[in-house]
């Protein structure tokens, strides 16, 4: 016979949500985890070449899906965590003022006229 | 030639831009409005914004006498039913119609000229509201993809954004415009399309 092991309403829960809720990731959470527990603005990661790439994107996967304040940088085949507060907030694009003639107006017409269907 | 085009805050991309690409190939200026009195117009799915011309509510309704032709063009679907029972919206139509000029929606925005669709043809997006306003009002559902019943222009959906501003051109400027009984758009082969255009960019 096998064992039934009954779940709490909690572990419930987290099998339901899917599996992430269980997951933590054997080698992202670490990371992440000693990073933003770390009080570094930016850390470079102990991990050279193509292999940056491919963690980087593991990374940044990880992040997206827990929701974690950090960005994932990689120059020059080096792996870098930095802080998600250390990067200014975006500026909301200028509006196209499409109320005085200009080439850019023109342009945007001539361009945004085309759009493709998804 | 000028057309009035009228657009919801939070607008639909395809329709507007694809609309006054059309317009001004066929030399045909225009002027955008929309609810929003700051005249800033936020495109329904990014972050994109646009400065028009001005506001429906500080649109004076002597100057339609400048305009040949209205364009109403939908949007975030909560506005555009707005526009549906927007009584300044309700008399610049009613005045267009009167002043025998031409009247263009397209997709959910074809329930806003419903006051002078009585009898004639329509094509719009079937939502059971529109069918039931456009019903009450005396139009007449096409079934149809794109329809032209007279100076009234309709269209179902963004797809045919681009016959329906081409027939809404060639009408303003005076040529034949002819409506195909058969015309139907054949929504896989424009999906088709656009992935050999994109694969090709590539």
């Amino acid at each position: 016979m096998v064992e039934q092991i009954p779940l709490t309403d909690e572990e419930l829960e987290k099998l339901l949500a899917g599996g992430r809720g269980m997951r933590r990731g054997r080698v992202s959470y670490p990371i992440l985890k000693m990073f933003i527990e770390s009080g570094h603005k930016a850390v470079k990661l102990d991990i050279e070449g193509t292999k940056a790439y491919s963690r980087a994107q593991m990374l940044r996967q990880y992040a997206k899906e827990h929701n974690l304040p950090v960005k994932i940088l990689v120059r020059q085949k080096q792996l870098y965590l930095v802080k998600a507060e250390e990067f200014p907030e975006e500026e909301p694009e200028e509006p196209i003022d499409i109320t005085e003639e200009s080439s850019e107006v023109e342009e945007a017409i001539e361009k945004k006229g085309e759009m493709e269907f998804k | 030639m000028k057309a009035l085009i009228i657009v919801s805050t939070l607008y639909n991309a395809r329709e507007l831009w694809g609309t006054m690409k059309i317009l001004k190939n066929n030399d045909i200026d225009f002027e955008v409005i929309s609810l929003n009195k700051n005249c800033i117009i936020q495109d329904e799915e990014g972050p994109e914004t646009i400065k028009i011309h001005g506001s429906v509510d500080d649109f004076i309704l002597r100057t339609i006498e400048d305009f040949d032709a209205l364009f109403i063009i939908s949007g975030a679907l909560k506005e555009t039913m707005d526009h549906w029972h927007h009584k300044k919206i309700r008399r610049i139509v009613n005045r267009f119609n009167e002043q025998e000029k031409v009247i263009a929606a397209i997709c959910c925005s074809v329930p806003t000229i419903r006051y002078v669709c009585k009898g004639k043809k329509v094509a719009f997006f079937p939502l059971a509201e529109s069918r039931a306003l456009l019903k009450d009002a005396g139009a007449v559902d096409s079934k149809m993809s794109l329809m032209i019943d007279g100076r009234i222009i309709t269209a179902e959906t963004q797809i045919a954004t681009k016959p329906w501003a081409q027939m809404a051109a060639d009408v303003i400027n005076g040529k034949e415009v002819e409506l195909k009984q058969d015309f139907a758009f054949d929504v896989d082969d424009l999906i088709l399309e656009a992935r050999i255009r994109r694969r090709r960019k590539r």
